[in-house]
């Protein structure tokens, strides 16, 4: 009797605390995904600047339609990339990060090349867009930082006992992370 | 013997994870200027300014958060620690919490004056709820049109000064403030003082035509709407006062409020 009755009691703890946890791992899961979402606005942003950016360089920079060619087609390929955030996982975020990277690369090319085009730089409208460039640029490093702080946290509480049973149980999977691509976390220098 | 080896060796591996807390902590420590306690708004690190410079900057700054809860950090800094300065704008702003909670209204401008072997550099960084009344270009041309040219001839209050009336005026122009509130209740108070008038004029109009009897003559007499106006001129000086008391602070900066950042913000250098 005394036996059944310490397990019923344990019982109720063990779920009451699960569905503590349970509840948690959803507003965690939850700020992850809002993390993402802000992850896809700002390159979407970046995306959106691009035409105006391609169509002013055009105008003075007629040689160099190659380099041109490469950022439109990156982009191409970056905006076709869409994750859904629940399916988050290393394959679509490893997917999704080298078509960015990828646009990112692109679009060094195409500044490095801005150089020999005095007239191009001294463009008001290619100044804005090159402003708002950077400012574009410096959001998305902020806001993958973010992604990865909030997806740090939510995996490091998924993992830690007695969570890990509960996340187990629901099956709440870790989430992946931005990793800095080689050579794509630090500017590209230009030489004189 | 060979215990004693073993016991220097723990030693040494002690030794070198208490040096690792030594010097590991100072580090992460001089990364990014500490919230200054009590807060400022002005926090002259690299000394460009003057005393009264400061204070006067500080008082309007504080003015200016108190009327529009727009929180507006000037930090000037002799050394950028090895970040962009764009990061290490945004870096400020997000662990300091400038702005409002949820407005995320909070600007930081970074000062880094030149010095013999570098450039100097300046960049305004902006939260998330003012990238509308201050987009990248705006925050640009602030720097590279109203600063950049006074700290090009080392006046560097001038040049302060001109960025953060310039702020200044970019936030009032759109952005709508925290005076929503109030401006209700005045328009509340003004609604009801304005019906409390009529209601006893019409009042006052009924008595003297049931006095008069046939007279028939609708009309406000005197003393009826001398009540009426004293009522009214009451309600608007007991709704005067306790907006005085909320309104007059003490005139020194509340705090940070827990704004956000998202990286947002334009630059220059000289």
């Amino acid at each position: 009797m005394k036996t059944l009755k310490t397990l019923l009691l344990l019982s109720i703890a063990a779920i009451s605390m699960s569905s503590c946890s349970y509840n948690s791992m959803v507003e965690k899961q939850e700020s992850v995904e809002a993390a993402w979402s802000q992850v896809e606005n700002v390159y979407q942003r970046r995306a959106d600047l691009i035409p105006n950016l391609v169509a002013t360089v055009k105008g003075y920079a007629e040689h160099e339609q190659e380099t041109l060619t490469g950022v439109v087609e990156a982009r191409a390929k970056a905006t076709s990339m869409t994750i859904d955030a629940s399916k988050l996982n290393e394959q679509s975020l490893k997917e999704f990060q080298a078509a960015q990277d990828g646009l990112t690369q692109a679009l060094s090319r195409l500044l490095v090349v801005q150089e020999q085009y005095p007239d191009l730089k001294a463009n008001e409208n290619f100044r804005d867009l090159q402003t708002q460039l950077e400012g574009t640029e410096n959001r998305i490093t902020v806001e993958r930082q973010k992604f990865n702080d909030t997806a740090r946290e939510y995996n490091t509480y998924i993992r830690k006992f007695p969570n890990n049973i509960v996340a187990s149980i629901f099956s709440f999977e870790s989430k992946p992370y931005f990793t800095a691509a080689e050579g794509a976390s630090t500017a590209p220098k230009v030489e004189f | 013997m060979k215990f004693r080896l073993n016991s220097n060796v723990l030693a040494i591996r002690l030794l070198c994870i208490c040096m690792l807390y030594i010097y590991a902590k100072p580090i992460v420590a001089a990364e990014i200027p500490e919230r200054p306690n009590p807060p400022h708004l002005v926090n002259d690190l690299a000394n460009l300014l003057s005393s009264s410079e400061i204070r006067m900057l500080e008082d309007s700054l504080v003015a200016f958060d108190k009327s529009q809860s727009t929180q507006i950090v000037v930090l000037t800094v002799s050394s950028l620690e090895g970040y962009e300065i764009a990061d290490f704008a945004y870096r400020v702003g997000q662990t300091w919490g400038v702005g409002q909670k949820g407005k995320n209204n909070g600007v930081v401008m970074v000062v880094k004056p030149k010095t013999a072997d570098s450039r100097g550099q300046a960049f305004i960084s902006t939260g998330y709820g003012l990238e509308g009344v201050l987009p990248d270009i705006t925050c640009s041309r602030i720097v590279n049109n109203e600063m950049i040219p006074h700290f090009r001839e080392n006046d560097y209050a001038s040049g302060v000064v001109a960025g953060a009336l310039a702020i200044m005026k970019a936030v009032r122009g759109e952005y709508t403030n925290d005076s929503f509130d109030e401006d209700f209740d005045d328009v509340f108070v003004a609604v009801i003082t304005i019906i409390a008038i009529l209601v006893l004029a019409f009042f006052a109009g009924r008595s003297d035509k049931n006095g008069n009897g046939k007279g028939g003559k609708r009309r406000i007499s005197g003393s009826d709407f001398l009540t009426a106006a004293l009522f009214a001129s009451q309600l608007g000086k007991s709704s005067n006062s306790s907006w005085g008391s909320f309104s007059s602070g003490s005139g020194s900066f509340g705090g940070f409020g827990g704004g956000s950042f998202g990286g947002g913000g334009g630059g220059g250098s000289w």
